[in-house]
């Protein structure tokens, strides 16, 4: 399932074309230096693209490429040290920490590989949790909690501990959790690949849904066909910089039925 | 930047909250930690119920006035045996007239306990208006008689007229005056009075008594109460020395618990930041989790550390007079000062739980200082 680089590199056949619309996230020019002591490394060397505004966009690349770098600075998880990033028109680095912190809590919804529950809070709580952070009274944020556990088919399992549930399970309470605060891009890091196909596919089905009933952006960095074959656009990052955005009929992937 | 608003502060309420939340699933450790706080403010705790029942300084304990008692004893008792040698087949004389202090009872029954003493028994212990078992009664007029000893006690001046009558039959004047001079007083003129001390308040006699006292127990009891006073000072010194180790040792032991608490959590204090936690929240947390630790630590540490000592002293407690265990509970329980006990109580809390605080300022910083991205690593 795993697309190596040769594969992608000879699968992108050219830039897609994207009409002028509304971008959620504009990346102007992103540069970004770790200095380590005296050496330097330069993770992104320039990095330029604009996502759209309910996009489901999927973002490759090789480890080392820069893509996790690029992925934390659109999620406004780090600032550039030159370049612009906009979410909803603004600029990132012109933000004070608390107010990157309300940008956190209420513009991107976050999903992890390892579905990162708070362990000691049930489902309900983890959910609760952002709403919390936002100023949500509790009453109104375990009301809206259950209405999102019953988007994502838990509202049963609301009291049960993460640990006492499946993989799937969890990263569907992930996914209530992100959508907490109604967030404009959810922005999930290899949401499957801790997931076995079957429960995989079904995570990749719940984003399709998300992306036409709530019509958020959806940003993955992931290698899983079957979620490429979904996106709007794949990303493709070398070297620090955006290499290559094609479409999925462009890269022509083909995926079989998981029996 | 108008259509970006500022991350609110949270209540206190809702870290408090997931602190606990945070302390239950890793009660384990929690437990472990509580467990060093308890140590260290048990032994702060220990040090101040001993001070407060054996203390000699501004307040002065139950043991503290048994020993005081001791002592006065001991000195009547060394007055007793330097007088008369061993007390073997000699008769002594006890006169009382009023009321008993402690200590004269104490001597008046040790020397009672004397007689069933097989080595040291003496010929006869007689007494006048005392009843004690071991004891003869006697008559006023008969008590001197042949006696090597007459101890005078009580605190009645009545007996100085009756001096005469009382050492009629001795052959050799050795009165021990356990209350007042006034007796001897009275009487130093018409008898060859071989010694005599008067030994209520051991202090007073070293300093306001007549020469004859000073040069039989003077110089030698100053200097026993100079040395034990040195050694009081240099037991202080070290007990503070090892308290201010034991606290700094539970600082450390905390810092430590905390660090390796907040490195085990790097994901999940990550995952609160990317939902909105702002550094202050976090840092809070942090420092409220030790707090709770801290106090619950110190709460049981300041109950082991009153409780041990009273039990201890109250086992280990012997009667001064019969040298008998078992009385203790009633003494040590009966006459500590509540009110101090309680104010070394609430202040080993108090000292716990700011130690507990500054000892989490580093780690609760270290989590604060931690970037979002953190939670996207799944390796951690």
């Amino acid at each position: 399932m795993v697309v190596t680089k040769d594969q992608v590199e000879s699968l992108f056949a050219g830039g897609a074309d994207l009409s002028q619309g509304d971008y959620v996230i504009r990346a102007v020019d992103v540069r970004k230096i770790y200095r380590m002591g005296d050496t330097e490394t330069h993770a992104l060397r320039g990095a330029t693209l604009d996502i759209l505004r309910g996009e489901y966009l999927s973002i490759m690349g090789p480890s080392g490429s820069g893509k996790t770098t690029f992925f934390n600075m659109i999620g406004g998880l780090g600032k550039p040290s030159a370049g612009k990033v906009y979410i909803d028109q603004v600029d990132i680095a012109q933000l004070d920490p608390y107010e990157l912190a309300w940008l956190r809590c209420r513009k991107v919804g976050y999903i992890f590989q390892a579905f990162n529950l708070i362990q000691v809070m049930s489902c309900l709580e983890n959910v609760m949790l952002p709403m919390a952070f936002a100023g949500v009274t509790s009453e109104d944020a375990r009301d809206k909690a259950m209405e999102i556990l019953a988007e994502v088919g838990l509202e049963d399992r609301a009291l049960h501990k993460p640990s006492e549930m499946s993989g799937g399970q969890q990263q569907r309470v992930a996914i209530a959790r992100a959508l907490a605060n109604s967030p404009a891009i959810l922005l999930a890091d290899e949401p499957t690949a801790n997931l076995d196909l079957r429960t995989g596919e079904e995570i990749i089905e719940l984003f399709s849904r998300l992306k036409e009933t709530r019509g958020v952006t959806i940003i993955t960095a992931t290698h899983d066909l079957k979620m490429l074959k979904r996106s709007d656009r794949i990303v493709w990052i070398e070297d620090g910089r955006i290499d290559r955005v094609t479409t999925p009929e462009a890269m022509n992937i083909e995926v079989g039925e998981v029996h | 930047m108008e259509n970006i608003g500022t991350q609110v502060r949270l209540p206190i309420s809702t870290a408090v909250q997931i602190a606990l939340q945070g302390i239950k699933i890793r009660l384990g450790r929690a437990l472990v930690t509580i467990s060093g706080v308890v140590l260290g403010i048990a032994f702060l705790m220990s040090v101040f119920t001993g001070e407060l029942i054996s203390g000699t300084g501004y307040i002065k304990g139950a043991m503290a006035q048994r020993e005081e008692l001791n002592n006065t004893v001991k000195m009547m008792e060394s007055f007793v045996s330097q007088a008369l040698g061993s007390p073997k087949d000699k008769i002594i004389g006890i006169v009382v007239a009023g009321e008993l202090d402690q200590s004269e009872l104490i001597l008046a029954k040790r020397l009672a306990r004397l007689t069933q003493d097989q080595k040291q028994a003496p010929k006869e212990v007689r007494a006048v208006g005392l009843s004690l078992p071991g004891l003869t009664r006697a008559d006023v007029r008969e008590v001197g008689k042949d006696a090597s000893m007459l101890i005078v006690m009580g605190n009645s001046g009545a007996l100085a007229t009756a001096f005469e009558a009382l050492t009629a039959g001795m052959e050799q004047v050795y009165v021990l005056d356990t209350y007042k001079p006034v007796v001897m007083a009275a009487a130093e003129g018409a008898h060859d009075v071989k010694m005599r001390t008067y030994a209520g308040a051991p202090v007073v006699v070293v300093e306001h008594s007549g020469q004859k006292y000073e040069q039989l127990y003077g110089d030698q009891q100053q200097e026993v109460l100079r040395e034990q006073a040195e050694k009081a000072e240099s037991a202080r010194f070290r007990t503070v020395w090892v308290m201010i180790i034991s606290l700094l040792v539970t600082i450390i032991g905390i810092t430590n618990s905390l660090l390796m608490s907040v490195t085990e959590r790097f994901k999940e204090i990550g995952t609160m930041k990317c939902l909105g936690a702002l550094s202050v929240f976090i840092r809070q947390l942090f420092l409220i989790e030790s707090a709770l630790i801290g106090f619950t630590g110190s709460f049981l540490g300041m109950l082991v550390g009153a409780l041990l000592p009273m039990l201890m002293y109250s086992i280990s407690y012997r009667d001064p007079a019969t040298g008998a265990l078992g009385a203790g509970f009633g003494v040590i329980f009966g006459t500590i000062n509540y009110p101090l006990l309680l104010a070394a109580g609430l202040s080993a809390v108090v000292v716990g739980t700011l130690l507990a605080i500054m000892a989490a300022i580093y780690p609760a910083n270290f989590a604060a200082r931690m970037v979002p991205a953190m939670a996207l690593r799944s390796n951690v």
